[in-house]
């Protein structure tokens, strides 16, 4: 029974890595643009499918097919942003434009492989051995996160970042070209959902065009959950998002999976709608 | 005066060109999921419709008139299922339609075609109660309700299988309704199940429910949902040791199991109403002629059998007016007392509900020597 319980943490602290890589990107974005980029989940899930690609022209090479799967996402990311987000903030538009534009990126980018590959699951090669299988991508989400938290807290791109995300105007008072910036947020976030698309892949051995969807999905409720703009939030609201659901359907029933994701998503916005370590902004008249 | 002078001929124009184009064909309608993640079960019925329609026409057509097939894609979602069957009912005036593949889907369109009167075949639901109190509604597969406990007493007898886990998902009508039938025909052949979880269709992630079944002792697991899960689960299975074989019936029914789950899905026991591997001469005729378009299976033999159902039906019933409501009743007429009937997928004759009487084939999911995966029958 304990090691059933052990057995069974392991595994939500596993999906639950996967969804704070994810929701990581999620809340940069939001953090520095206020925008929720509905297309980040497919992001990862084209992520996935690059490591599929490269896995097939350069075999079962983990470390090269996660770290070149990881660049081509990031520059994915960049175009998006620059082509579907920059110039509806260059031209002043409303907050709405940006959000309906990133469902179409989500929408284009979804049947776009859908057409390309076929809607069906696709199998995963075992890129790694099963028996390390969770302890590695446990420490991979880890190492990659606190990467990020090193860039932000403790270099000169972290303060233009973080500067940027106060105050676009006064940044750029400072000397800092905002424009970059923003690239350079969705190229990190973009990095870190190509790595948890091919860990999933890794995981579970098949990827599908739609995975993005839920998952996508997941991750902005664990970014909610942490209090969305917030790093540290992101990782512990994925951690809690993946236990929660796993125990759930272990302990209590399988029926309710997805139920306990959204049903922690309407909690927190009832009970503390900043999240666990957002911050209330006071308006200062 | 003008306006209703030429609004007349016009009006005339099209009743005589309507009537002209009534006259040249007779036409069915097939519906099902040609896209999306089940396009297996559409695509495959469609594909063996097409030949028995094109193999009808090189004959002489129905009554003197050539035979059109008009299809649509459900993508698997109920709501567009029942848009397509009231598109063939209202707009397209067909004589029969064949569909859907899927039990949730025919639940909710047989009641649709009942009520207008349109004959309806489906030639891959399988699921209790599909046809049950609609005399327009008829199937012609092998009912859960027939090869569910015919594959388990089979398995305990030949296999020696007495332990089981019953995997079920909740959001499939097919699968729960096959739950309750393999639950039933457990307790009646004294097998033990020694454990259930819960899946849905959808999911991803199985790591909790296949480490839930971890120390519990078992010789096969009963899954009662659909390919793209269970390979899923397969590979979670294996990845936890677990080297016990699934056991399900036509929902498994597509390459995809194991493209996705490759060995993981060696030994899986698919119990359905059609094996391409079986020795009648009919069959084997068949598989040849479907080579060129796609390999025959259980889905694509039904759904041949499905329009020569139809063929004979109106044939007896002397159609030529799909549009007319009384020439559709006496389709159903002819397809309610039809003697048996000799079809690829088997021997078959209607029950007073509307079901055929079919012969379970029950297949294992093996390799050949050169590599290539195929679905063994255990049964001839």
């Amino acid at each position: 029974m304990l090691s059933t319980l052990f057995q069974q943490i392991i595994n939500g602290i596993t999906v639950g890595s996967i969804y704070s890589l994810v929701a990581l990107g999620y809340t940069m974005v939001y953090g520095i643009i206020k925008l929720i980029n509905f297309a980040h989940g497919d992001i990862f899930m084209v992520g996935a499918f690059i490591g599929l690609l490269l896995s097939i022209k350069l075999g079962a090479n983990f470390i090269l097919v996660i770290f070149i799967a990881m660049i081509c996402t990031s520059f994915i990311g960049v175009l998006v942003e620059k082509i579907a987000y920059n110039p509806l903030r260059n031209r002043n538009s409303a907050r709405i434009s940006a959000l309906i534009s990133a469902i179409g990126v989500s929408i284009f980018i979804s049947n776009l492989v859908v057409l390309i590959n076929g809607p069906q699951n696709e199998s995963y090669p075992a890129l790694l051995p099963n028996n390390i299988l969770q302890p590695l991508i446990i420490l991979i989400s880890i190492g990659l996160m606190y990467g990020l938290y090193y860039i932000v807290h403790n270099t000169k791109v972290g303060i233009a970042m973080r500067a940027v995300s106060h105050n676009v105007n006064t940044a750029r008072l400072m000397g800092i070209n905002p424009d970059m910036i923003i690239s350079f947020t969705f190229a990190i976030g973009s990095f870190l959902a190509g790595a948890a698309g091919v860990l999933v892949g890794t995981y579970y051995r098949a990827v599908d065009p739609f995975m993005g969807m839920m998952f996508g999905l997941k991750a902005f409720v664990a970014a909610v959950l942490g209090g969305i703009g917030s790093i540290p939030g992101a990782m512990v609201g994925g951690l809690i998002l993946g236990l929660t659901e796993v125990l759930g359907v272990a302990f209590v029933s399988s029926s309710f999976r997805d139920a306990i994701a959204f049903g922690i998503l309407i909690l927190i916005l009832i009970v503390k709608p900043a999240g666990l370590f957002g911050k209330k902004t006071k308006e200062k008249v | 005066m003008k306006k209703t002078v030429i609004s007349g001929i016009v009006a005339a124009m099209m009743t005589v060109g309507s009537m002209a184009y009534a006259a040249v064909e007779l036409s069915l309608g097939i519906q099902g999921p040609e896209t999306g993640n089940l396009a297996t079960y559409g695509q495959k019925t469609l594909a063996g419709a097409k030949l028995a329609v094109d193999e009808i026409n090189a004959k002489g057509g129905i009554n003197g008139k050539t035979l059109k097939l008009i299809n649509y894609d459900s993508r698997g979602d109920k709501a567009e299922s029942a848009n397509i069957i009231q598109r063939f009912i209202n707009k397209d005036k067909v004589c029969g339609v064949i569909g859907e593949p899927t039990s949730g889907a025919t639940f909710v369109i047989g009641p649709i075609a009942n009520k207008a009167s349109m004959p309806l075949i489906s030639a891959g639901a399988t699921a209790d109660g599909v046809v049950e109190g609609k005399p327009f509604v008829f199937r012609d597969t092998l009912l859960d309700a027939d090869g569910a406990p015919a594959t388990l007493k089979f398995l305990m007898y030949t296999k020696k299988w007495k332990n089981f886990v019953l995997v079920t998902s909740v959001n499939n009508d097919y699968s729960v309704s096959m739950s309750k039938i393999f639950t039933n025909a457990a307790k009646k052949y004294k097998a033990n199940i020694v454990g259930e979880q819960k899946v849905s269709d959808g999911d991803k992630d199985f790591s909790a429910q296949v480490t839930a079944l971890k120390n519990k002792k078992f010789d096969a697991i009963i899954y009662t949902g659909y390919y793209p899960e269970a390979s899923l689960f397969l590979l979670e299975l294996r990845k936890q040791g677990i080297n016990a074989p699934i056991i399900g019936g036509d929902g498994l029914l597509s390459p995809d199991l194991w493209k996705v789950a490759k060995d993981a899905a060696l030994g899986s026991i698919i119990y359905a109403g059609f094996s391409p591997e079986a020795k009648a001469k009919k069959v084997q005729e068949f598989v040849e002629k479907m080579k060129s378009r796609g390999e025959a299976d259980m889905f694509s033999a039904q759904g041949y059998d499905a329009v020569y159902l139809f063929a004979e039906a109106m044939k007896k019933a002397k159609v030529n007016n799909c549009a007319d409501v009384k020439q559709r009743k006496a389709i159903r007429g002819a397809l309610a007392s039809m003697p048996e009937f000799d079809g690829v997928s088997g021997k078959m004759k209607f029950d007073k509900e509307g079901n055929a009487i079919k012969k379970p084939f029950i297949q294992e999911v093996a390799k050949r020597a050169n590599g290539e995966y195929y679905l063994k029958l255990l049964n001839e």
